[in-house]
């Protein structure tokens, strides 16, 4: 297993004193919601997950879920992806999805 | 701009069943293939490919146990096959909009605004000179060089624009009107003498400036100098000095008798038309006319009314295509005598407009005298009028040069 040198939080910070942006140096997940009706998502793995009413995708450190109606990918790449329909949560994070109650 | 690019190169809309449905959409992100529009239906997902990436897809699909059904073809190639039929359809429109494209890039028409002493063919005259004619192209239309040879060519243009406006070069030109007559055309100073239009005596004259040559009363003929465009400047001795020059300028009435003769035909000749008019249709190519009216034969008797029903103009593009109606009437010459009655209210008119066109011109009847003699076939009218006339025209003035030891000054 490959031994990490600088902890998150030490690299956040050397990141924060360089001026260089966290997301794509991090590969944190960026999203952009227009609304409710759009979803544009960046920096993902890949889809762990799609229904009409719910679409999961894996992070690099965390999953994402939109929640809905009517879900549709409106486009697909492995760097972006627009999801449309009516959207009602967006929900971070492993806690959620391990205990989704 | 992805989706415009897909469109020209195709796309499939492909139905994806099975179970690991996911697992295939990550591996074609992982494998660089777009797909676009994905919705789920139940338990099946419909989303569009690249044409480009079907093969690509054919051993993911594998890989994730799933199976594709084509549900239809979209794009460009798909397009063109169906329409493979239809293909001289096609080629029209494209040379179409080539013919179109290349027509918007040359001149169909001129227009002139505000010309008056310069005349529209004057203006054609000097523009072919010039090498513009239509159709040329409009890069070779150097519009404000164009416009500063008008200027240098014709002096009584004071402003002048030259612009193209899609396929129509306007030239607007402003001239001057308050040009001064004391003027040559070369810019010199004119000096010029009033001279007699018509024969007569002179009943009143107000002289402004210049030497007044006549008095009222005198008998003069036309030619003759009634004001002259200079005066004397006098020594102390009484002698000549000098002439200085001027624009003569006077109020000077002729009374002159004037004889006219009109002939008033018994006979007149009236056009008896043919009950129904004849119309065809006429097209005109580059100036070229084609039309069924050329077969005719155009000997017999007929009036023509020619309509525009279009004037070829289309989004400010005038094209040399023009069409219309000719209407055709055909008629006969019929002799017709008229009565005592009815030849002495045309001779009355004839009296009637001759006196209109006199008196438009400025000068003023103070008498006339009419004498009609008739015979079978024309009443001759004889008049006999005095004219108050004012005279008005120039000549230059004559030079002399007087020198100190002329024995005759």
């Amino acid at each position: 297993m490959r031994r990490k040198i600088f902890s998150t939080e030490q690299a956040e910070q050397i990141l924060d004193r360089l001026r260089l942006p966290t997301d794509s140096v991090c590969g944190d997940i960026v999203i952009t919601v227009t609304g409710n009706r759009s979803v544009f998502v960046e920096n993902y793995r890949g889809i762990l997950e799609y229904e009409d009413h719910k679409i999961v995708l894996q992070g690099k450190q965390n999953k994402v879920a939109i929640c809905g109606k009517h879900l549709k990918i409106s486009y697909y790449t492995n760097e972006n992806m627009r999801v449309k329909g009516m959207i009602s949560d967006v929900k971070l994070g492993e806690y959620f999805f391990d205990n989704p109650s | 701009m992805t989706h415009i690019e897909y469109f020209i190169k195709g796309y499939l809309r492909v139905k994806i069943t099975g179970e690991n449905a996911e697992r295939f959409l990550n591996l074609c992100g992982n494998h660089g293939i777009m797909v676009w529009s994905i919705e789920r239906e139940g338990a099946v997902y419909d989303l569009n490919i690249p044409l480009e990436s079907k093969a690509e897809m054919e051993p993911l699909l594998k890989k994730t146990n799933n199976e594709a059904v084509l549900l239809s073809e979209h794009g460009l190639p798909f397009l063109l096959r169906r329409c493979k039929r239809h293909i001289s359809f096609f080629a029209g429109m494209l040379l179409c909009f080539l013919l179109w494209g290349i027509s918007r890039q040359c001149l169909w028409n001129i227009e002139y605004i505000g010309n008056s002493s310069i005349t529209r063919n004057q203006l054609e005259r000097y523009l072919l000179q010039k090498d513009i004619e239509i159709p040329m192209f409009l890069h070779q239309i150097d519009t404000e060089r164009l416009g500063e040879e008008i200027r240098q060519d014709f002096p009584v243009v004071t402003w002048v624009s030259v612009s193209l406006q899609g396929t129509t070069m306007t030239i607007h030109v402003k001239e001057n009107e308050l040009r001064d007559y004391r003027q040559t055309e070369d810019g010199r100073e004119a000096y010029k003498d009033l001279i007699a239009s018509e024969n007569g005596v002179i009943v009143s004259m107000i002289t402004r400036s210049g030497t007044p040559l006549k008095a009222v009363g005198d008998q003069v003929e036309r030619g003759d100098i009634l004001v002259q465009g200079s005066y004397p400047v006098y020594d102390e001795d009484g002698t000549v000095r000098k002439r200085n020059y001027c624009m003569a300028d006077a109020d000077v009435i002729v009374a002159s008798e004037e004889k006219y003769t009109l002939h008033a035909a018994v006979y007149d000749i009236e056009k008896k038309y043919a009950e129904r008019t004849i119309s065809f249709k006429w097209v005109s190519v580059g100036g070229k006319e084609v039309s069924p009216y050329a077969f005719l034969n155009p000997e017999k008797s007929q009036e023509i009314l020619k309509v525009y029903e279009s004037g070829g103009m289309l989004l400010k593009q005038k094209f040399p295509i023009q069409y219309g109606t000719y209407f055709i009437k055909p008629y006969e010459k019929v002799k017709k005598k008229n009565t005592d009655s009815e030849m002495q209210k045309k001779t009355d008119k004839m009296i009637t407009d001759l006196m209109k066109r006199i008196e438009q011109k400025g000068i003023q009847i103070r008498r006339n005298n009419v004498t009609i003699k008739k015979n079978e076939k024309m009443w001759d009218v004889g008049i006999e009028c005095l004219l108050w006339c004012r005279q008005e025209a120039m000549a230059d003035t004559e030079m002399t040069e007087i020198t100190a030891d002329d024995p005759t000054e």
